[in-house]
């Protein structure tokens, strides 16, 4: 029996901005077990990047948390002090960011960069942290690590950073790996490579992943269970294959059509009518309401809870 | 290399503008007669002197002739002092390296803690105090400073000596009064380029490895905000050795400003000329210096 | 030496714009002008300043130049011995430092003002020219701008008062002449990028005249920068003003400036303190005054180039 290794209730994260609070969590839950992959999918802005970064504290200001828990190995991730929560970053919990680009340091050599992590959680010398981080790029598929660990970022591709990135998050073995989006500024064929390379990483080292994406291609790949995301809430959970066979919300069904299917011929490249609610203004009752095929007087009064449809799956609907 | 070579060669043409004003400044809206001699003067010497500056030359020949004589560091003599004028300066420049330097020691230990502190508690009493303390050093004149300084410490409390050099003690006040003025400038500077270093993606990268927020702030970030307060520091190199004239001044400290001034109000053209040409190569030297740094400090600028 | 241009990014303004609703526009900068505490205060500093200046004659309580051998080096009026007559004091001569104060605000003011308008007019010029035309001009403009930028504006102002002997004329002359390469550079790379947009491309292509362009299309892009720069620039210049005066090459007397006043004061540190503090103090508020309006302004005007 596999057990669990995240567990985030009810997560609430707002930005205090000039015009307004923003909610752009609102009582996320969701659960990761170990070896395990779960996809968090939905459009961009409903919150996924901020719901990743709420687990490692890192979410940026003026956002903060307001409400709920995020247990990791039986403590509260929002209630240990930061020097426990220091140690467990790029240790036990790492991340790999959105923006290969720009998320390594311009000035340091890629060597540093990762090693900088292998001195810092296991106490490696110099010395070791290169040779360790010269081993991490060979595994992540670099060829010539060895000269790659004296380069700069700069003098790298948008995939080879992204293998560095992923080198630096693997460093310490983690536990858990959260992955936001780790290959939309890829092209198609390194986003194969590194999605490989993830999978068989889960495999090999029984590592909880949280994959983010907005591809749905992405989820059918690599996931195991799937928690679709509408402006800050879960609308959906189910198994991957459960989910795709037997979607249930309207968003979901709206998103599984926007892929294009091999099999069949795509008549509508199903686009979700209307567009994201405006997070200063969400509207009253189901959030989703204004753009549901479904939506009833119900819908636009009162909000909807998350409820269990079948084994291991729930959604987020009146209706269905 | 290349880099060098294409610098120092493009150093020429500013050196010939700046040859050519202070020619034209010197020569054509003076009588460099009247300005070179003493009032004293007679009618045979100013006759003499006229014939033997090439006076009575066409003004591009007299030019030509100025700039030759300016090539083989011949700038005239000082009337003053009697004494070749590229000499008079280059032995009072070490004095006012000594200074410079001190006020730049005393800039960096004030202007990097503080600008870091005010970048990392943006918006916050201790920001507030920070940068308001900095445009107050921007807006009081660098000489009243050093005055203000005077009367506090040499004449209310006797702790500092009034001017001169010699001990460790005569650099203080003046160290301070030149380095308050730059630090107000280099404070803002990094707070600005901390707060946008900050909030880069990589320094969210260094956070999620759970490095110490200090290692994170000053490691991750400040390296990368010196790059762009270095190069701006340096357009400032004149900013400085103009504030080291007036410093000079205010403590009698015997270096190459106070050695200016004077000459300028003995109306010392040889001296004068000297001094401006030593400066213009300082601060053109110091700005190819401080491209070297910048390359030294961004790698993703390519050595050619 | 590396050329640094600005960001050459920036709002696009045409004049129709600046000119709809002008005066909603006004009321509005005022609302947010009252908005920012320390734009108020510097609007109030320098509207202060500038009735002080005009109005000088009037509120001195007594003559500048009037001396008064009986009262010499009499302390502020809160200090012992202070003399109710002078308020601040008076200088080695008898005379009342705070009349002199508030006339030397004139000479502070008319050149700072005048110098920034005369070196404004020389950079604009030189500017459009190296940007607009580019080519020889365009390298031998950018050659002089580094050639002034190696030499400290203060050292150039030296030279020239040497040769030419100060007054307050080339006193404006030449702060004038030394500060005019900021506008020059920012005019240049303003007007590059200006130029190469598509709809002055497009004027330029059905043969509209350059004066046309300039006057249409480039100068209500770069105005808001110029009087930034400006207002900055004329703390800047009143502070050269009075390290020259206080040089003995800037104001002379029997003018009254506050850097000559400064000179006068150091000789007399060891017994009167507040010869030499109080002209400071008012240079010190003029300008801090100018600086906070002109932060406000670059704020208000200029978004992008926003310090933090
Ligand atoms: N700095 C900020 N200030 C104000 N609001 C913010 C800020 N950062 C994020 N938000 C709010 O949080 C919401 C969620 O952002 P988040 O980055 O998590 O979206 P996302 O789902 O990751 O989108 P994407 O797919 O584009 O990455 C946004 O809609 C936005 O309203
Ligand atoms: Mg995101």
């Amino acid at each position: 029996m596999s057990t669990s290794l995240l567990q985030i209730d009810d997560l609430k994260v707002q930005f205090k901005t000039g015009e307004g609070v923003v909610p752009s969590v609102n009582g996320v839950t969701f659960s990761v077990n170990e070896g395990e992959t779960v996809a968090v999918v939905g459009e961009s802005g409903c919150g996924k990047s901020i719901t990743s970064l709420s687990i490692l504290g890192l979410v940026p200001s003026p956002g903060e948390i307001s409400g709920g828990t995020i247990k990791f190995g039986g403590k509260d991730l929002l209630k240990i002090k930061k020097r426990e929560l220091r140690k467990l970053r790029g240790n036990d919990i790492s991340m790999i960011f959105q923006e290969p680009m720009t998320s390594l340091n311009p000035v340091f050599s890629i060597g540093n960069q990762i090693g900088e992590v292998l001195r810092l959680h296991q106490k490696l010398d110099k010395k070791q942290a290169l040779n360790k981080a010269v081993e991490m790029l060979d595994l992540v598929g670099i060829p010539d690590a060895e000269k790659v660990v004296s380069r700069f970022p700069h003098q790298l591709s948008g995939g080879m950073r992204q293998r560095v990135m992923i080198a630096m998050a693997l460093a310490c073995n983690p536990k858990l790996l959260i992955a936001d989006e780790p290959t939309t500024a890829l092209d198609v064929t390194i986003q194969a490579q590194i999605l490989e390379l993830i999978k068989k990483l889960k495999t090999d080292f029984n590592t909880g992943v949280i994959m983010i994406t907005h591809d749905l291609g992405v989820v059918a790949e690599v996931a195991d269970r799937v928690v679709v995301m509408y402006a800050g809430e879960v609308v959906e959970e189910a198994p991957v294959n459960e989910l795709f066979a037997n979607p249930k919300h309207p968003y979901t069904k709206g998103l599984l059509s926007s892929i294009p299917n091999v099999d069949q011929v795509v008549e509508e490249l199903g686009t979700i009518e209307g567009s994201v609610p405006n997070p200063l203004n969400l509207p009253k009752g189901c959030k989703f309401n204004p753009r549901c095929p479904l939506a009833t007087e119900r819908c636009r009064k009162e909000s909807p809870v998350l409820e269990e449809v079948g084994p291991a799956h729930q959604k987020r609907c009146f209706n269905v | 290399m290349k880099f060098l070579i294409k610098n120092i060669l493009r150093i020429i043409p500013v050196l010939f503008i700046i040859s050519l004003i202070v020619f034209l400044l010197v020569r054509v809206t003076g009588d460099p007669v009247s300005l070179m001699l003493p009032e004293t003067a007679t009618d045979a010497e100013r006759a003499q002197l006229r014939e033997s500056l090439g006076l009575n030359d066409p003004l591009y020949i007299q030019y030509f002739t100025y700039l030759g004589d300016l090539i083989t560091g011949d700038f005239g003599e000082s009337f003053r002092y009697n004494q070749p004028a590229l000499g008079l300066v280059l032995e009072r420049l070490p004095a006012s390296f000594g200074l410079a330097f001190a006020s730049m020691l005393v800039a960096t230990l004030i202007s990097i803690p503080l600008g870091i502190l005010s970048a990392i508690k943006r918006n916050s009493f201790i920001d507030l105090f920070i940068t308001g303390g900095a445009v107050l050093g921007k807006a009081m004149p660098n000489f009243w400073l050093g005055i203000m300084l005077i009367l506090l410490f040499s004449v209310q409390l006797n702790i500092f000596p009034v001017s001169g050099t010699g001990s460790l003690m005569h650099f203080v006040l003046p160290a301070i009064t030149l380095g308050t003025a730059i630090a107000a400038e280099m404070t803002r500077l990094i707070r600005s380029s901390m707060l946008e270093i900050l909030g880069q993606e990589y320094i969210r990268t260094a956070r999620s490895k759970g490095l110490l927020e200090a290692v994170v702030v000053n490691k991750h970030g400040f390296r990368n905000a010196l790059i762009p307060v270095v190069t701006i520091m340096a357009l400032q190199t004149a900013t400085l050795i103009g504030g080291t004239l007036i410093t000079e001044t205010v403590f009698s400290w015997p270096g190459m400003g106070q050695l200016l001034i004077q000459a300028v109000n003995l109306r010392d053209m040889a001296v004068v000329q000297a001094a401006t040409f030593i400066i213009a190569l300082l601060v053109i030297i110091s700005n190819l210096l401080a491209d070297l740094a910048y390359r030294y400090l961004d790698p993703r600028i390519k050595y050619d | 030496m590396r050329m640094f241009s600005r960001i050459e990014v920036k709002k696009e303004l045409t004049l129709e714009e600046t000119k709809t609703d002008k005066k909603a526009y006004s009321l509005k900068w005022l609302k947010v002008l009252l908005n920012s505490k320390t734009g108020t205060l510097g609007l109030i500093i320098v509207v202060f300043m500038v009735l002080m200046a005009i109005l000088a004659n009037v509120i001195a309580p007594h003559d500048p130049a009037q001396t008064d051998v009986v009262n010499r080096l009499v302390p502020p009026v809160w200090a012992e011995g202070g003399n109710p007559d002078y308020i601040l004091g008076t200088d080695n001569l008898g005379r009342d430092i705070l009349s002199r104060i508030i006339v030397g605000s004139r000479v502070s003011l008319l050149v700072g003002i005048s110098a920034v308008f005369l070196a404004g007019a020389i950079g604009l010029v030189l500017g459009l020219i190296s940007g607009y035309y580019g080519g020889f001009f365009d390298r031998v403009i950018m050659r002089t701008v580094d050639a002034f930028l190696a030499i400290p504006n203060i050292l150039f102002m030296l030279i020239v008062l040497a040769v030419i002997g100060p007054s307050l004329m080339t006193l404006i002359f030449v702060l004038g002449a030394t500060t005019w390469v900021m506008y020059a550079r920012m005019v240049r790379g303003e007007t590059l990028s200006i130029k190469e947009r598509d709809y002055v491309r497009s004027a330029r292509a059905v043969g509209a005249k350059d004066i046309r362009i300039i006057s249409r299309y480039i100068l209500p892009n770069i105005i808001s920068s110029f009087i930034v720069i400006a207002t900055l620039n004329v703390a800047t210049t009143i502070i050269l003003e009075s390290s020259l005066s206080f040089l003995g090459l800037g104001i002379q007397p029997p003018d009254v400036s506050w850097g000559l006043m400064l000179s006068d004061g150091r000789e007399y540190l060891a017994t009167s303190w507040w010869v030499a503090t109080f002209p400071g103090v008012a240079i010190t508020i003029t300008v801090l005054g100018i600086i906070f309006l002109g932060d406000w302004l670059r704020d208000v005007l200029d978004p992008k180039t926003k310090t933090n």
